[in-house]
């Protein structure tokens, strides 16, 4: 927890120091995509060599999926009721 | 679309290498992927940093930012009562502590699996990691219908680190750092909600 908000907020000055450098920003950019690759890539072998979730996928999938899909609908339609009736769109201004 | 594509056949093809009799024990080795947790937070703190003017909304938005995560949670609490009347086998129990791993599934499941439940703990990391892919995959679709801070309600904790590209990307650097904060507050209330509600 400690070093992930270290980590970005290393990153935060070194960006903005290099904020007019074309070549910095395509590279971060490119470099990023590339990093979510591997991470997912792992992702996907930790859920690949799980023997429990593997075997019991049907039933252990069906309640996983239905579980997310609607904490997913449900908190999206929770901050579009926010939006609309609290924030009003005072996040885009400037 | 097509980046979200090749998102998805990155984690298939580690899901088919994983399941292979052999796999190389390097691959399964944490260190791998929590180094490039942290080069991927470093590389987007520099895009954070890119935006130079993103900072005055958390200083316009003062405590209202604090809703953000406020109506994540209760979103998710709602969305899991619904995945509950659906599912019918399941105690509400356990459908909230699933749900309220909010996308951190490493921690969710290890606390529900020290717990006493390891079939649960499955579950949990089954559903963090599809919460976590809905989200890579789903943003473009969550931001037409529900807004731009739809993605950061469905990163959930994520919305701070392994989903925080892609929002910014749809949405923008002001977003990110929205994101970045309410990702902070869920990731920091993931052990106390989870073991709160396995208790």
């Amino acid at each position: 927890m400690l070093i992930t908000v270290l980590c970005i907020l290393i990153g935060i000055p070194l960006g903005f120091i290099f904020r007019n450098n074309k070549h910095v920003v395509s590279n971060v950019n490119r470099l990023t995509m590339w990093a979510i690759y591997v991470l997912l890539f792992m992702l996907g072998v930790t859920t690949g060599s799980n023997k429990t979730i593997v075997s019991e996928l049907g039933t252990i999938g069906v309640q996983a999926a239905c579980i997310s899909v609607f904490c997913v609908l449900g908190s999206a339609c929770a901050v579009f009721l926010l939006d609309k009736l609290f924030l009003k769109g005072k996040l885009d201004e400037r | 679309m097509k980046g979200s594509l090749i998102i998805l056949s990155f984690f298939i093809a580690g899901c088919l290498v994983g399941h292979m009799e052999s796999v190389p024990s390097w691959l399964l080795n944490d260190a791998l992927s929590t180094y490039t947790l942290y080069a991927l937070l470093f590389l987007v703190g520099m895009s954070i940093g890119f935006d130079s003017h993103c900072w005055q909304i958390l200083r316009q938005l003062h405590l209202k930012v604090l809703l953000v995560p406020t109506a994540i949670v209760i979103g998710t609490a709602a969305g899991s009562v619904a995945a509950w009347c659906l599912i019918a086998d399941m105690p509400l129990r356990d459908v909230f502590a699933v749900g309220a791993g909010f996308g951190y599934y490493s921690l969710s499941t290890v606390i529900i699996t020290n717990m006493g439940d390891p079939i649960l703990g499955s579950v949990a990391l089954l559903s963090n990691i599809i919460r976590e892919i809905l989200t890579l995959l789903g943003t473009p679709l969550l931001v037409r219908f529900f807004g731009k801070l739809a993605p950061v309600a469905s990163g959930g904790a994520t919305a701070m680190d392994t989903t925080l590209p892609i929002i910014v990307k749809f949405t923008s650097e002001r977003y990110g750092i929205i994101a970045v904060f309410s990702g902070m507050v869920l990731t920091v209330l993931v052990p106390f909600l989870v073991t709160f509600i396995m208790t």
